[in-house]
């Protein structure tokens, strides 16, 4: 019974061991960075699969809410926080100030209403209709392209920058130099990661999504609300893409209005080799995929990062349509 | 007066363009149930095709970076074949190329999930977008492809080329329109219909749902290459911004979407619709006519549609 | 006495087909109800319709008294009533304790003690408490789904096909424990294939048919109809 579980398990680890090894002989700095960005991918993955597996459509308009998520922080930064008298720049070792350690659960709240809203507007009357999945996906499409071109209404559709200082790499062993706002990527998804798995297994609703998602009738008749558990989702969803737009936008050094639309393709790759609907699983797809998109522009122009993930994607979907951890098709 | 009748035909050209892309899509979506979000992604294999076929060879005294020009205009007159016969050979290069990339992409995806088409679809038209801005030797990168030769040229004065190439858009549209319309009404087009309606009794009664969807793929996508040969010889010019998810692959969808998805002359009357809307707005005065604000409409309409009208303008329930 | 569940001539089914077209049962208090008949005959059918899983057309259903027609399962549950579907009625993916802590989510009390009280009923669960539900044997998963429907201490319980996909072991096991259910107070209204073993559990069966009541009567009695046993008990 252990047998294809390990087996599964064993897979996964030799991907990746082999695909660490590669990266630690030609490029540890890439390595580096890539697992720190693979971390910020993790959270746009995790709410992509989450939702997956509990609305059992592809989300399409996820990426809009990493983009929303950042925009609404550049908000708070902008507009609202200097009014508090808060440093804006230059915490410590990073670039922003204490104003964005205040923006970034905002925003995060700011997306969850959002998504909460497009649920009571969008899908959830098309859901009381049971429309097919692939027709909600055609939907969220459409939210996409709304979302995207609210953002660029209010803020334009240029570049823009949360204030920032300027600050040294850090310089770590092996000759490795890390943006510092990379380390504070890292431990502040590693962190969410952690309330993430609390939340999960131990508080009241955590448990029912997961129920849900196991089995949507079964969690109907031990009792549990399905609407209330979907909204639920949607609001853990935005919540987590909104931290990975924010991170990603602080990181960066920049915020674009296709933040979340290229980031698309990366999240799929992450949450299908993780097997679409397994939080676990998106949780490592996403290292993996953030490793190798880095890794890759040691030989390829890094335009072609999203063409890696998208490679990936392919290769799972030809060998291991269920994703590494998943059941077979 | 000239200018007007300029604008007129460059609308045409354009809504007969998106015509056929719905055309296609409408094989796709509206008949067999296939979610392809990476329309640019054909929109622009058939453009480049057709476009580096018959383009001329490379001028380095234009610093042009691109290294393969077919100048099949030039091999025709040299092989003594006139009537710019290579207009064809282009279009259908263009086909056959979509046809092939559809194939390969179908034989992973479509024994899969359904969605997982869309993803697919979605990043293999952001790949082929990314290659040809970057692989300028390809595609001469984001200066594009600016010689691309008028067909029947040579018939009309070049202030009335624009008119002439709506007319042979609309030509091209029509006979497509009718191809299709009598390929979905035989028998094969009511297996396709089967399998949307269900594809478990499909199976059952021992249809290879499999390669009827295949098939449909290849086809659809075939049709949406000729939009892009039909487009690059109408503008003469490409680029890989012209292939943005926005302008080649959303606004299809809404036009598919509004027309009445499952009918062919839904497609035709949606992207006359929205063609319409999109470019008359353009012509709006003060905020109205902001782009963002067009977008957002453009969002908006696709879901109102999905939420309060199914079926489109010309579909019933 | 007034029945636990009283339904009267309910209509129901799915899109156009209505697969119920008229059923009636009643069950009273601590009693075990079989009821068999040919596939398609609508006995999920009617648990699902019982159970606010489908909508009902026309006709009623009482429970203690009360109408509850219409009334979604999350109501359902708050009242007393359990159910335990055919196939997939475990969480595969949560443990088995967790399966159980979800069969409680309706009640906002402590679910520990009830946890306990199934663990003494059902020994083998605590001996794999922390397993996944996916990866039990299709006995041990049909006794978790028992269990789960239990933790709200329900006084009637909906089984539905319990011994699906079982060997004959774990067939007397389910039943045995479904006698030891109905001994701790609890009504039963089971749908079984297994048509001889469901009534021999049983104190009073039904048979269904088309949708329609065909039969009805002390267990005892349909075993030795004639008619039953050549057309439902196979020989």
């Amino acid at each position: 019974m252990a047998g294809p579980r390990r087996s599964r398990w064993l897979l996964a680890g030799l991907v990746a061991a082999s695909l660490g090894a590669a990266a630690a002989l030609t490029a540890p700095e890439l390595l580096v960075n890539g697992l720190l960005l693979g971390c910020a991918l993790a959270l746009g993955a995790v709410g992509l699969s989450a939702a997956y597996g509990i609305l059992k459509f592809i989300h399409l308009a996820h990426g809009e809410f990493m983009t929303l998520g950042a925009y609404l922080a550049l908000f708070f930064l902008m507009e609202v926080l200097p009014a508090l008298g808060l440093d804006s720049a230059g915490l410590g070792l990073f670039t922003f100030g204490y104003a964005l350690l205040l923006a970034l659960p905002a925003a995060m709240a700011g997306a969850s209403l959002a998504a909460v809203g497009l649920d009571w507007a969008v899908y959830g009357p098309l859901r009381r209709r049971s429309a097919a999945p692939i027709v909600m996906a055609m939907a969220s499409l459409g939210v996409a392209f709304a979302l995207r071109a609210l953002v660029q209404m209010v803020w334009g559709n240029g570049i823009h920058q949360y204030p920032r200082a300027s600050r040294e790499f850090i310089q770590l062993p092996l000759d490795i130099r890390v943006p510092p706002d990379y380390l504070f990527l890292g431990a502040a998804a590693g962190i969410m990661a952690l309330l993430l798995q609390v939340f999960l297994a131990r508080t009241r609703i955590g448990r029912a999504m997961r129920a849900t998602a196991d089995n949507p009738v079964l969690a109907r008749v031990s009792g549990i609300n399905t609407e209330a558990t979907i909204r639920w989702a949607w609001v853990v969803s935005a919540f987590l893409a909104a931290a990975a737009g924010v991170l990603l936008a602080t990181a960066n050094a920049q915020l674009r209005p296709e933040l979340g639309w290229n980031l698309l393709i990366p999240l799929f790759a992450a949450a299908v080799l993780g097997g679409m609907g397994s939080i676990y699983g998106a949780l490592t797809g996403a290292l993996v995929v953030g490793v190798a998109m880095e890794v890759s522009t040691q030989w390829l122009n890094p335009s072609y990062k999203s063409a890696v993930a998208f490679g990936i994607l392919l290769l799972c979907l030809l060998f291991r349509p269920g994703g590494l951890f998943g059941e077979r098709e | 007066m000239l200018e007007i009748v300029n604008y007129l035909a460059g609308f045409a050209i354009l809504a007969s363009v998106y015509a056929v892309l719905a055309l296609g899509l409408n094989v796709h979506w509206g008949v067999t149930g296939l979610m392809n979000i990476g329309i640019a992604g054909f929109f622009a294999l058939g453009a480049y095709t057709t476009a580096l076929l018959t383009t001329p060879p490379p001028d380095p005294a234009k610093f042009e970076q691109f290294v393969f020009g077919g100048n099949l205009p030039g091999l025709f007159q040299r092989w003594g074949v006139g009537g710019d016969l290579w207009f064809l050979a282009g279009l259908a290069a263009a086909a056959l190329v979509c046809a092939l990339v559809a194939l390969l992409i179908g034989l992973v995806t479509l024994r899969l999930r359904e969605e997982y088409l869309a993803i697919v679809t979605l990043g293999i038209a952001e790949t082929i977008r990314r290659v040809f801005l970057n692989e300028s030797w390809l595609g001469n990168g984001s200066r594009g492809l600016y010689q691309i030769p008028k067909f029947l040229g040579n018939l009309a004065a070049p202030w009335l080329y624009d008119l002439l190439y709506a007319g042979v858009a609309l030509a091209l549209l029509l006979a497509l329109f009718f191809i299709v319309e009598r390929t979905l009404r035989s028998p094969w087009g009511r297996v396709l219909r089967a399998i949307r309606e269900d594809e478990v009794t499909a199976a059952a009664s021992g249809k290879n749902v499999f390669r009827f969807k295949l098939q449909a793929f290849v086809l659809g996508a075939l049709i949406m290459g000729i939009g892009g040969g039909v487009y690059a010889h109408g503008f003469r010019f490409i680029d890989p911004f012209t292939f943005d998810p926005l302008l080649a692959t959303f606004i299809v969808w809404v036009m598919l979407m509004v027309g009445g998805s499952g009918k062919s002359a839904g497609a035709l009357l949606g992207a006359l619709v929205i063609w319409g809307a999109w470019s008359g707005s353009q012509l709006l005065p003060g905020y109205l006519s902001n782009p963002n604000l067009r977008y957002l409409l453009l969002g908006v309409a696709m879901v109102l549609v999905l939420l309060l009208r199914p079926q489109g303008l010309l579909g019933r329930r | 006495m007034t029945p636990l569940l009283e339904v009267d001539r309910l209509v129901a089914g799915y899109g156009d087909s209505l697969i119920l077209q008229g059923v009636s049962l009643l069950v009273w208090p601590q009693e075990i109800v079989a009821i068999i008949g040919p596939n398609g005959a609508g006995k999920s059918t009617l648990l699902k319709a019982v159970f606010g899983l489908l909508k009902t057309r026309q006709g009623q259903a009482r429970f203690q008294g009360r109408d509850i027609s219409g009334l979604p399962p999350e109501r359902l549950v708050g009242l007393g009533m359990s159910y335990v579907p055919q196939s997939s009625n475990v969480f595969p993916s949560m443990t088995v304790e967790e399966n159980l802590v979800m069969g409680g989510y309706a009640s906002k009390s402590n679910p520990a003690a009830r946890i306990k009280g199934m663990y003494d009923m059902f020994p083998v669960l605590e001996a794999n408490r922390r397993r996944k539900a996916g990866r039990l044997s299709g006995g041990q998963r049909q006794l978790l789904a028992l269990a789960r429907a239990l933790m709200l201490e329900p006084v009637l319980l909906l089984l539905d096909e319990p011994s699906t996909g079982l060997a004959p072991e774990a067939v007397s096991t389910v039943f045995d424990q479904v006698r030891r259910i109905q001994e701790g107070g609890v009504s039963v209204v089971m749908v079984e294939q297994n048509a001889r073993q469901a009534l021999l559990l049983a104190q009073r069966g039904y048979i269904l048919s088309g949708g329609q009541n065909r039969l009805d009567g002390p267990a005892a009695d349909l075993l030795h109809k004639p008619e039953v046993v050549r057309l439902y008990l196979g020989g």
